[in-house]
């Protein structure tokens, strides 16, 4: 393993805050989404609830749970993943470890790949143990092994989430400019409640920020099947060009 | 025949803050196997110069050196010979003594086997192995600063740059840290360490250089008496041949 990554894997491995989102994250998705499912079942919900949660579990099918799980999956992993990618860069600012990445023989564009890297594997891993758990939990409150079309829609959901945590790399960039992880949490709060704004006025095959939710069935099963793989593309493109600039303002990252 | 090249040399170098001068053709140099220490008020310089030494702050204009390298092209080969502890350190709140030295030593690829020598050999000088296992958020304000001055010095450097190294040492932490700068000097090592504390940079310094308004505006002798007295005038006397 090369320095860079052997420190940040360190780094991130002793953080309280990123063992604290990794519990969050693997465990939200499933117990809310059964918790839903089971709650619409039992009429016992009332009020304002309950509207909600027969909206949410009106398809009353596996295919429909796991519709209903992406939609929590997507939203979890771009905000676990993302808090986990603002802390990683923005803590180095915060903790006043920064200056101490200059002026050293492994480039601060190695050490910010590596954050990047790493922020973006566990992330990936996160949400994969929450979509997992997720999928076993409707299994067996629906007591029905997946058929064909639900096994579709179980592996759409998995790479969904995976999707996603591409994704969340640029937030830390956002902390790296603001010099500040509050920033990244900001812009992303923003995110999801822009991505929300784009699918309600139809643009969200072409928002990276939507498409693996659609792609995933958040959207219905219609929607789904609209998500071509030019729509797809534009998320590790997305990526690509995230990795690019994160590097870059890293390399040239200065403390005046 | 060969020339020395300078640990750190910097010429004519000015850095401006909007309308504010922070380094006004600042020029100094640190040679192999100097302890020269840098002296001033607060806000004269003396961290800007630093941090541009070490590329943090990119001059306007002036010319920045180090090993002889320019700092803007400087690369690992010259990086993995230089230390140093300018306001922010390199100690990681969640990480214990220990992980934060190994950090440290990965970081100026440090091979392995050598990095696990130098760090039972610091915690032992710097008297911090009893605090080995220990978080770096739960050391008291003193030991962290030794360990910051651990992870500067774990690569053995051939230049160290160290801003306000002892400004949370008690008196017996400052005879540590002392001892391991003079073990820097002796096998060549160039240091530039800044200080408000004149005595303790008497006893250290082959050269004291003192910094007013973004220059280096003239030195004091080291080990002379009176030093504060020195400084005072050398100061005063700028302040009046060059009103601000």
């Amino acid at each position: 393993m090369r320095p860079a990554t052997r420190v940040e894997w360190l780094k991130l491995r002793r953080s309280r805050t990123a063992r604290a989102t990794a519990v969050v994250v693997c465990l939200s998705v499933p117990l809310t989404t059964v918790g839903m499912v089971v709650g619409a079942r039992s009429g016992r919900a009332g009020g304002a609830a309950a509207g909600k949660l027969e909206m949410l579990t009106a398809d009353a099918t596996t295919t429909g749970h796991l519709g209903l799980a992406a939609q929590l999956l997507t939203v979890v992993a771009l905000l676990g993943g993302g808090f986990l990618s603002t802390w990683v860069f923005g803590r180095e600012f915060s903790d006043g470890t920064v200056g101490g990445l200059f002026a050293l023989p492994v480039t601060r564009g190695r050490i910010a790949g590596a954050k990047m890297l790493l922020a973006a594997l566990v992330t990936v891993a996160m949400t994969t143990t929450a979509g997992c758990l997720t999928i076993l939990g409707i299994v067996v409150i629906d007591g029905t092994a997946l058929d064909p079309d639900a096994a579709g829609r179980a592996w759409a959901l998995l790479g969904g989430g995976a999707l996603t945590s591409l994704l969340t790399p640029v937030f830390g960039l956002v902390a790296s400019l603001a010099r500040s992880y509050l920033a990244g949490v900001g812009a992303l709060i923003a995110t999801v409640a822009a991505a929300q704004l784009v699918v309600t006025f139809g643009g969200g095959l072409w928002f990276p920020f939507a498409v693996p939710a659609l792609w995933s069935g958040a959207g219905g099963t219609d929607m789904a099947a609209a998500v071509g793989p030019e729509h797809l593309a534009t998320v590790p493109v997305f990526a690509a060009l995230v990795t690019w600039a994160t590097i870059r303002t890293w390399n040239r990252l200065r403390l005046d | 025949m060969s020339t020395v090249v300078a640990s750190l040399s910097a010429v004519d170098v000015v850095r401006c803050y909007g309308t504010d001068r922070a380094l006004d053709g600042a020029s100094l140099d640190v040679q192999p196997g100097e302890v020269h220490a840098l002296i001033g008020f607060n806000g004269a310089g003396k961290s800007t110069l630093m941090k541009s030494f070490m590329g943090m702050s990119r001059p306007d204009s002036g010319v920045v050196r180090v090993l002889g390298a320019a700092v803007d092209a400087a690369g690992p080969d010259v990086w993995r010979r230089v230390g140093h502890m300018i306001e922010s350190p390199l100690a990681y709140p969640d990480l214990t003594v220990d992980e934060n030295l190994g950090v440290a030593a990965a970081l100026h690829l440090v091979p392995p086997r050598a990095a696990r020598v130098r760090a039972e050999d610091l915690l032992t000088r710097l008297d911090l192995g009893a605090w080995r296992g220990r978080r770096a958020s739960q050391l008291s304000h003193g030991n962290r600063q030794r360990l910051q001055i651990a992870c500067a010095t774990i690569g053995l450097p051939d230049v160290l740059v160290l801003d306000e190294p002892t400004s949370a040492l008690d008196p017996r932490g400052v005879v540590l840290v002392r001892g391991l700068l003079e073990d820097a000097r002796a096998r060549g090592c160039g240091v530039l360490v800044s200080s408000h504390h004149l005595d303790e940079v008497s006893r250290i310094a082959d050269r004291i250089s003192v910094m007013h308004r973004g220059r280096l505006i003239g030195a004091l002798p080291p080990g002379g008496l009176d030093l504060e007295r020195t400084f005072f005038e050398l100061v005063h006397a700028y302040d009046t041949s060059v009103p601000s």
